[in-house]
């Protein structure tokens, strides 16, 4: 039998977001997959360099509409280790609370995407309700149901008041109930069981190999996590990461659902200890702060799908290269590898089940029409690009010049 | 078959939706939508416009005018958190209904 090469994506229905899969097949059977990726590409990273340091903020929470607080908060971090201040406690609780909620909303939207590419629409629909609950607790604590705008350097913007509490604690049990729901019918669901089981399979070996990260690898019995270290408040909330066995789709589900609860319980804790601890919300730092020069910093966080990484150099009052490394762009290639001895039915099911987010994934590529080659932006090209931000726009036409 | 009792009970049930525009959201307090601005405190000291994100505020101190463009805005609030004046001359209102087909009209000119 002849090989094929069937492409999946960048527009296809059963894939919601713009990435190109090369499906290499024989058949019904997958005998290789190659991604390419590049149709999402919005030149945040060079952005950066055109604005002050605190304008930067509201820049990297439009890396990505799903979890943009991890992306100010990885920001901020950064900032605040350059600038050697730590954040006040309160400030700490309030940015680890919005950030445990912003995980919940993203897995609770993965797992209702598996269920609507396992063609269970049912609990696509449910799941989808109550995802609400978590949307409204983020609109009454932040003012938006997305785009927080929760951070500043050296701090929060609002405080989270008493007002709060009777209904949060409401939503939260109703969660609670709901997700040990969904827990068994992802567990337990013969369709369920049919579609993702043994579905998608990455091996502990295969995952210590290809080193994806967030909720794919722990899915895969590796306990990384960096919540692990302690970073803003974890260590009072006593983390504790959650780990699967099987590797498949099926657990990657179960493990998302599993640190939604452990978020509830950190959520109802974190709103316990915010009781007691009195003080500052932020460091009031002044809007034009300014960083020694040629300072650089590595500042990490835990976002919903997996280890987010900021570099940053100082260039005074602005940065001189911001890079981002986003947990999508570190964890799809394993999809080369989990595809391979299934069959194209399956692909939506196992691209689901690794939540992947290419809004903040893309990088660029160019294409020359005349000749059709493609060719990659090294590093040293953005870097040497006259007037780089000016054809660089972003989501609500934001302007590029500062 | 864990879904199947939900499923028959929602059969007899009413829908999770609003019926909006009929029914109205309640807006939580501290809800950050559109910009609008008060001329009776506003002392044109531009903090606002230096301080927005996106550059849609444009103060003009000598004709007196404060332009916002509601396309640019990304209702992040700051221009709020830097007003000087008391009671604050710009602040969100809750209006969250503000898409259009004329992006000219995203423009708006204010003058004292």
């Amino acid at each position: 039998m002849h090989d094929f090469v069937l492409p999946f994506g960048p527009q296809h229905p059963a894939l919601v977001e713009p990435a190109h899969i090369k499906l290499r097949v024989e058949g019904e059977t997958i005998k290789g997959a190659e991604l390419v990726l590049g149709y999402n590409h919005k030149g945040i990273e060079k952005s950066f360099e055109n604005r002050p340091w605190a304008k930067g903020v509201f820049l990297s929470e439009r890396v990505c509409g799903i979890c943009g607080h991890y992306h100010t908060s990885c920001y901020c971090q950064g900032i605040e280790q350059m600038l050697g201040v730590e954040i006040p406690d309160r400030a700490k609780h309030i940015r680890t609370l919005v950030s445990e909620l912003e995980r919940m909303h993203s897995h609770m939207l993965a797992l209702g995407l598996v269920a609507w590419e396992v063609g269970l629409d049912t609990l696509f629909h449910y799941i989808f309700r109550d995802r609400e609950l978590v949307m409204d607790m983020q609109e009454s604590l932040t003012g938006n149901r997305v785009h927080f705008a929760m951070n500043v350097i050296g701090g929060v913007r609002r405080d989270i008041g008493q007002e709060n509490y009777g209904k949060m604690a409401k939503n939260l049990d109703t969660l609670e109930e709901r997700l040990k729901h969904y827990l068994s019918v992802f567990r337990n669901d013969s369709l369920m069981k049919i579609r993702t089981r043994n579905v998608g399979h990455l091996s502990r070996m295969k995952a210590k190999e290809l080193n994806p990260v967030g909720p794919n690898l722990r899915a895969s019995g590796i306990d990384y996590d960096v919540r692990e270290t302690g970073y803003l408040a974890y260590k009072d909330l006593k983390f504790r990461a959650v780990t699967g066995e099987g590797g498949d789709a099926q657990e990657r589900c179960i493990v998302r659902a599993k640190e939604c609860l452990e978020s509830i319980r950190m959520i109802r804790l974190s709103l316990t200890t915010l009781t007691e601890i009195k003080g500052d919300i932020s460091l009031k730092l002044p809007s034009a702060v300014s960083v020694k020069e040629g300072l650089e910093t590595v500042s990490r966080v835990e976002a919903p799908r997996g280890e987010l990484f900021y570099y940053m150099q100082s260039g005074g009052v602005k940065p001189t290269r911001v890079r981002i490394r986003t947990p999508t762009y570190q964890t799809f290639h394993v999809l080369e590898e989990i595809l391979k001895g299934h069959t194209i039915s399956d692909v939506p099911v196992i691209v689901a089940s690794l939540d992947p987010c290419f809004s903040c994934t893309d990088r660029m590529t160019i294409i020359d029409t005349k000749s059709c080659k493609e060719k990659i932006i090294t590093k040293h090209e953005i870097l040497h690009m006259r007037d780089g931000g000016s054809h660089e726009a972003h989501g609500h036409g934001g302007h590029p010049h500062v | 078959m864990n879904l199947l009792p939900e499923a028959l009970q929602r059969l007899f049930s009413r829908p999770a939706t609003r019926r909006y525009p009929k029914q109205r959201p309640s807006l939580p307090p501290g809800f950050r939508g559109k910009v609008e601005w008060k001329k009776e405190t506003c002392i044109f000291c531009m903090l606002c416009a230096i301080n927005c994100p996106t550059n849609a505020i444009v103060v003009n101190r000598e004709q007196k005018t404060w332009s916002i463009d509601v396309g640019k805005c990304i209702f992040c609030g700051k221009c709020h958190d830097v007003c000087p004046t008391n009671p604050k001359s710009v602040d969100n209102s809750d209006k969250f209904e503000l898409a259009g087909p004329d992006k000219d009209k995203f423009k708006e000119t204010h003058k004292k």
